[in-house]
């Protein structure tokens, strides 16, 4: 087992391990803690396929975090105030259950990155970054002009959403359910990366020319990693709303798109648990840092700095030393 | 005349954006890096200004405390450049990206624990009056926007077209390798374009501060900036200079006919139109140059 493996099963494990230690020990807020870093994570993860195995360095995740998050807000205040979604042509109820609301918010994402991936896709390099920023700018104006669902103050939803055979009320038992996803995540991504597919992306990111002259797409490859990856940082996005039970245009904002890219970067990028340690570097220090000053960006921004300066590889690359002979 | 009110508020302000996308141009074009944090270091340099000129800091006069804020904001630019941005050479693009957005994060930081976070404005001998043109009223501080921008946009072009630096800076940024072999110093000619970009920068601080005022989260309207930039064609200087120029006149337009809310979209949907129509911008210059 490589170095790397083996920190990867040892974040598992800790990530695991703390809100189990502190459901016995009674502190509910560590298990929360513990929840949004694992969400973070799995937004992260969703990023790192477009921006680690992909190149794609889209400044535009918030965008479909958004959407999942907003597909549970729409659904589940729908359902808390008892009126359907929609009436015609034919009725659509809202729902409190997460199963749907997953369903719905992973494949309005995976719409959304359909499309945006489609057209910005033309572009590469600086002009790519600009283009999914504009896009996830337009829903964040969008989402504050749309006074059906709270406009700028967002909506708020006052019991969890409900999984069957679970309580998700109950803090340990809704981290499970994003722990899961995540785990799920975390090994579809590294089938992913292992798969013909993920070897010809990862020939296009490095290659492109060489990729074209025997016959692959990079477009259409780099459209499917991008949709994938667009619809698990949807079901983050989803998931988070359900955390928080609240969701707001903040969410859609550029500055949660550089969160998301920051948790990849922190961690590793291209590294499969690389956003599972950046999520969870975010969250100590904005728990730590923010509790003595509100302003714990500064201190964000140095580690940043330090990090992509004198350790390329993020956290796991200090952990784990460089990757071998795939760069 | 509404509407031409309108017009002189947004050309004043698409000054701004444009001296803001200018600083991104000038550096991407120079060493192909993206500078998030210019918006950042309009608001260091409108701070440092404020610092000078205003009576409840060192209260010195207005012209020497200007003078003053943009040799300082160019060394400090300089510095940037030599110890920080030049460690990445070789690195992906999205990894100077990160940098200067981390960069944008310490700046707000250090801005707010040194100026507090209120917004403060800039003291300047031409604040508070008007010329009133049949009418229509036509601000100092706006009239001294524009006129500034005209004058700072044509030394430019004027430093570029006839100065041994910028001619070199012009060749640095057309071909570094050739420009190497010509014996041009490359590395400081890069040090010296984030120099000047540091002074377009804190020109567009010194405005923007005037105008209105200023507080360390104004640096964010950078990202708008951004979008006048890319409108442009990033490669562009003049493109650049337009770009802030539409930003600036749709916006009120856009807040005074369209519904509320969407106005601010308005940025980013000219932006989308102009990537997907001219994926290089409305004045592309870069052809071959692929990243």
């Amino acid at each position: 087992m490589s170095r790397e493996t083996l920190i990867n099963i040892a974040l598992a494990a800790i990530l695991l391990a703390v809100p189990i230690w502190a459901h016995f020990a009674d502190e509910p807020f560590i298990i929360t803690l513990s929840t949004k870093v694992a969400i973070l994570a799995l937004a992260g993860v969703g990023l790192n396929l477009a921006l680690g195995l992909g190149g794609l360095v889209s400044f535009g995740h918030a965008a479909y975090f958004g959407i999942g998050g907003y597909a549970m807000g729409i659904l589940a205040s729908h359902a808390q105030d008892y009126t359907p979604f929609m009436e015609w042509p034919f009725v659509i109820e809202g729902t409190n259950q997460m199963p749907i609301i997953w369903l719905v918010a992973v494949v309005m994402s995976g719409l959304a990155a359909l499309a945006i991936g489609a057209l910005s896709l033309r572009t590469s390099g600086i002009f790519f970054i600009m283009i999914t920023l504009a896009f996830g700018q337009m829903f964040y104006y969008f989402a504050i002009s749309w006074t059906a669902y709270g406009g700028e103050d967002g909506v708020s939803i006052y019991v969890r959403n409900e999984f069957p055979g679970l309580n998700t009320l109950d803090a340990i038992q809704f981290f499970a359910l994003a722990f899961t996803a995540l785990m799920l995540a975390l090994i579809f991504s590294s089938r992913i990366a292992k798969s013909r597919f993920g070897l010809a992306l990862t020939a296009a990111r490095q290659a492109e020319q060489r990729v074209e002259t025997v016959g692959i797409k990079p477009f259409q490859l780099r459209l499917t990693v991008f949709v994938i990856s667009g619809m698990i940082t949807g079901l983050a996005g989803a998931l988070m709303a359900d955390l928080n039970r609240f969701v707001s245009p903040v969410m859609l904002s550029w500055q949660t798109s550089g969160e998301i890219m920051i948790f990849v970067i922190l961690g590793g990028v291209a590294r499969l648990f690389g956003p599972v340690a950046g999520a969870a570097m975010f969250i100590l220090m904005e728990h730590i840092l923010g509790g003595f000053s509100e302003f714990w960006h500064g201190w964000l921004g140095l580690v940043l700095l330090l990090i992509v300066l004198f350790a390329r590889g993020g956290l796991i690359g200090v952990l784990a030393g460089k990757e071998k002979a795939d760069g | 005349m509404d509407i031409l009110q309108l017009l002189i508020g947004g050309i004043a302000n698409g000054c701004i954006y444009g001296l803001v996308a200018l600083g991104f141009v000038l550096i991407y074009k120079a060493t192909e890096a993206v500078n998030f944090a210019q918006g950042d270091m309009m608001m260091i340099g409108a701070f440092i200004t404020l610092t000078m000129v205003n009576e409840e800091w060192w209260g010195l006069p207005f012209g020497i405390g200007v003078i003053l804020a943009i040799v300082i904001m160019a060394g400090l630019s300089y510095l940037l450049e030599v110890v920080v941005i030049r460690k990445l050479f070789g690195q992906p693009q999205f990894a100077v990206v990160i940098l200067t957005i981390a960069l944008g994060f310490v700046l707000r930081f250090f801005a707010g624990v040194i100026w507090g976070h209120d917004p403060q404005s800039l003291e300047t001998p031409f604040a508070g009056k008007a010329f009133d043109i049949g009418g229509l009223i036509l601000g100092y501080d706006e009239a001294v926007v524009i006129i500034a921008t005209a004058v700072l946009t044509i030394s430019l072009y004027f430093f570029f077209q006839r100065t041994r630096l910028g001619v070199a800076m012009q060749a640095a940024s057309q071909n570094q390798l050739a420009a190497y072999y010509m014996g041009i110093p490359v590395k400081w000619i890069s040090s010296m374009i984030w120099a000047v970009a540091g002074v377009t920068a804190t020109v567009a601080g010194i405005l923007f501060a005037a105008k209105g005022a200023i507080d360390p989260a104004s640096g964010l309207l950078g990202i708008k900036a951004f979008a006048a930039a890319v409108i442009g064609g990033f490669g562009s200087l003049p493109g650049a200079l337009a770009g802030g120029l539409i930003i600036g006149i749709v916006e009120p337009m856009a807040q005074y006919f369209a519904p509320p809310g969407y106005s601010q979209i308005m940025p980013y949907a000219i932006m989308l139109i102009v990537l997907v129509v001219r994926p290089n911008g409305l004045f592309a210059q870069i052809q071959q140059k692929k990243v």
